[in-house]
């Protein structure tokens, strides 16, 4: 008797669940209908491995966000975005980017922040005619992923070469790689591999490891037995701090040179003295007017210290305001419209596309840490 | 080298065979998978790295009192996720404790931040020392030596008190425990306190370790359930030689075939092993 009106109320809990959710689907329609703002999506990680980025990310464009709306809006629209945590797996950011497309209806979207992440979305974008606009998705496959992808960094394809150049030019010979087995590490270590022969030195072993390992020690005996010059290390930032602890505590020496994944401050908090004297390749330095004006901006919003990452999503907000602007929503003109920036001064350094919508304009600097400063190298 | 890769091998394997034996633990005694196990040897982490780094307490207590945060813990999650739902489908606490899993992560994630965190005080790295041409820090030893003496001790407590009959007891057959008037209830609630307290020991000593972040529970907990089905998820013993096979598996195989593969390879390992011997290398027979 009992579990009969169980079943009965859980079938009217459910009819219930059911209608309101119709309720506020169409609500919601109508209200988009009316056409009362400009709406962004954003996809990247808000939690898991490569979550550092993904909240710097945010917070860059939230801050974009307020300062647009409040002076007056594009187009005498307000601007809302809405955020989607891809917890950096592909799979998570496919649901998301076809829920913000079909679902929430908005007219281009930022993301996603990792290189696997733009491409598993990238066919969605280019097939539903809406733009897709990476701060930092930097694999070189990157390139190729359709008409309606851009992205506001440049690509691995140049921040190896750069890394590769560098560390030959500095008279090391013999190298050793420890990458994440994801598109981007990959595409690091395969570029790397290649420029640093093509130079004439030689890597001795190059070791995978899965997004979010703690544990390198296997890895690191091995490397240890080939004793390298140095260990080319693009892996991720939650990676990061404990490989170099790791590097310290199984006594390998040889210079650590690290991609853009040191380009978060917060993990030179946890990795201490090990990260000193790492040499790392950074997008673009940057300093400049647009970006100290910026980074006081967000000291003051967020309390925290402004980082390449959220200064580049600042930056993605302002050129989707930029090709919007006194025109209309469609995906098409948008994407026309990115196409011809070519000159754009961001926080992030000058922004500019060609036409595979690949940055240009943008160079990779040589970085040292030194008690958790960043210190410019001359190369 | 093959002595530092084996000793890495111990390492690891160590800190798998405290989270298999809380798996194999609340399976034997609630038919239960715990999802949010992984999550109880974060919390452990959490609860140490709440004492010790940001209250500033002396190491020795706050070991002591995360460890028991952590038994608090899993007791907690007994209350929560498991006993409303006594009686009703095995697959309803499995939900709930996805949920529990998902609501751990996402509060630690709130309270502190995402990013990883080093439980060291002053320095950012640990001294090894030299044993034989392998090198080891203080707290990797240390890791090998509490996960044999936890077990240990733990098989000793099941086979000789009275708690541990009654566990054994209660695993072996909830009804007739309760006629001879066993409280399952409460052996329950201790079960899973005993799997909090293993988990949040290896927590510790892991953090300690490698650092520690929100989602540390995640591959952990993976990595500690393939250990209790692959020594055969129910028994003690099975628990602890799974949770070694597979860091001594894994630690191998990156070092002699890949390293891309170190996460598949104990992944396979189960496969091979469940296709010849279902229940597990020392799983009873039904």
């Amino acid at each position: 008797m009992r579990s009969y009106l169980g079943k009965r109320r859980i079938g009217f809990y459910l009819a219930t669940a059911v209608f309101l959710a119709f309720t506020v689907l169409i609500w919601n329609a109508c209200s988009k209908s009316e056409g009362k703002g400009i709406r962004f999506g954003f996809i990247g990680p808000l939690t898991g491995p490569a979550a550092s980025y993904g909240v710097a990310q945010r917070n860059g464009i939230m801050l974009a966000v307020e300062e647009i709306n409040g002076a007056g809006g594009l187009n005498g629209k307000k601007i809302d975005v809405i955020y989607e945590d891809s917890q950096m797996d592909p799979n998570k950011a496919i649901s998301a980017v076809k829920k913000l497309i079909d679902l929430d209806k908005v007219c281009a979207v930022i993301g996603e922040t990792t290189t696997a992440g733009t491409l598993a979305i990238a066919d969605t974008a280019n097939r539903s005619k809406i733009v897709l606009l990476s701060p930092s998705a930097s694999g070189a496959k990157v390139t190729d992923a359709g008409d309606y992808v851009f992205r506001a960094s440049p690509s691995d394809a140049f921040q190896a070469i750069v890394a590769a150049k560098f560390i030959f030019e500095k008279g090391f010979r013999k190298g050793a790689v420890v990458y994440t087995n994801d598109d981007w590490g990959t595409g690091l270590q395969k570029a790397f591999e290649k420029s640093f022969s093509g130079l004439g030195g030689k890597i001795l072993t190059s070791e995978a490891c899965t997004p979010g390992t703690q544990d390198f020690r296997t890895q690191l005996v091995k490397i240890k037995s080939f004793s390298p010059d140095f260990i080319y290390i693009p892996l991720y930032p939650d990676e990061s701090p404990v490989f170099l602890r790791q590097v310290r505590e199984l006594k390998i020496s040889g210079q650590i040179l690290g991609a853009d994944n040191f380009s978060e401050k917060a993990i030179l908090k946890t990795a201490g003295t090990s990260a000193n004297g790492v040499v790392f390749t950074m997008p673009a330095e940057p300093t400049g007017k647009a970006y100290e004006s910026f980074s006081k901006k967000f000291k003051s919003k967020f309390k925290e210290d402004a980082s390449y990452s959220s200064a580049v999503a600042y930056d993605c907000v302002y050129l989707l305001a930029e090709a919007i602007k006194n025109s209309n929503l469609s995906g098409e003109h948008t994407k026309s419209a990115l196409y011809k920036i070519r000159n754009y001064q961001g926080a992030s350094g000058v922004i500019g596309f060609d036409a595979n919508g690949d940055v240009t304009t943008k160079e990779f600097t040589i970085i040292k840490i030194d008690n958790g400063e960043y210190m410019p190298v001359k190369n | 080298m093959l002595a530092q890769f084996i000793t890495n091998g111990l390492i690891s394997g160590g800190a798998y065979s405290l989270i298999a034996i809380g798996y194999t633990m609340i399976y034997g005694i609630g038919k239960l998978i715990n999802f949010a196990h992984g999550e109880l040897y974060m919390g452990g982490a959490y609860c140490f790295y709440l004492f010790y780094i940001v209250l500033g307490w002396d190491i020795y207590s706050s070991t002591l009192l995360a460890v028991i945060a952590g038994g608090v813990l899993g007791m907690g999650l007994e209350r929560v996720a498991y006993r409303p739902f006594k009686g009703s489908s095995r697959l309803v606490p499995l939900i709930t404790t996805i949920g529990a899993s998902t609501f751990l992560r996402a509060a630690v994630t709130l309270l502190f931040d995402l990013n990883t965190k080093s439980l060291l005080k002053n320095a950012s790295f640990q001294e090894p020392f030299s044993i034989l041409g392998i090198n080891i820090t203080p707290v990797q030893g240390l890791t090998i030596v509490v996960s044999l003496g936890l077990m240990s001790l733990l098989t000793v407590v099941l086979k000789k008190t009275r708690v541990g009959k009654a566990i054994r007891a209660t695993a072996e057959d909830r009804a007739s425990a309760s006629y001879v008037g066993i409280d399952t209830d409460r052996i329950t609630s201790i079960t899973f306190a005993i799997g909090g307290l293993m988990a949040a020991v290896a927590g510790i000593l892991v953090g300690y370790d490698q650092n520690i972040s929100p989602n540390m529970g995640i591959l952990a907990g993976f990595k500690g359930f393939t250990a209790a089905v692959l020594g055969g998820i129910g028994s003690i013993p099975g628990a602890a030689l799974g949770g070694i096979c597979i860091g001594l598996a894994e630690n191998l195989g990156a070092a002699y075939i890949s390293s891309a593969y170190k996460d598949s390879i104990s992944f396979a390992m189960l496969v091979l092993v469940l296709l010849y011997k279902p229940r597990g290398i020392l799983g009873e027979k039904q």
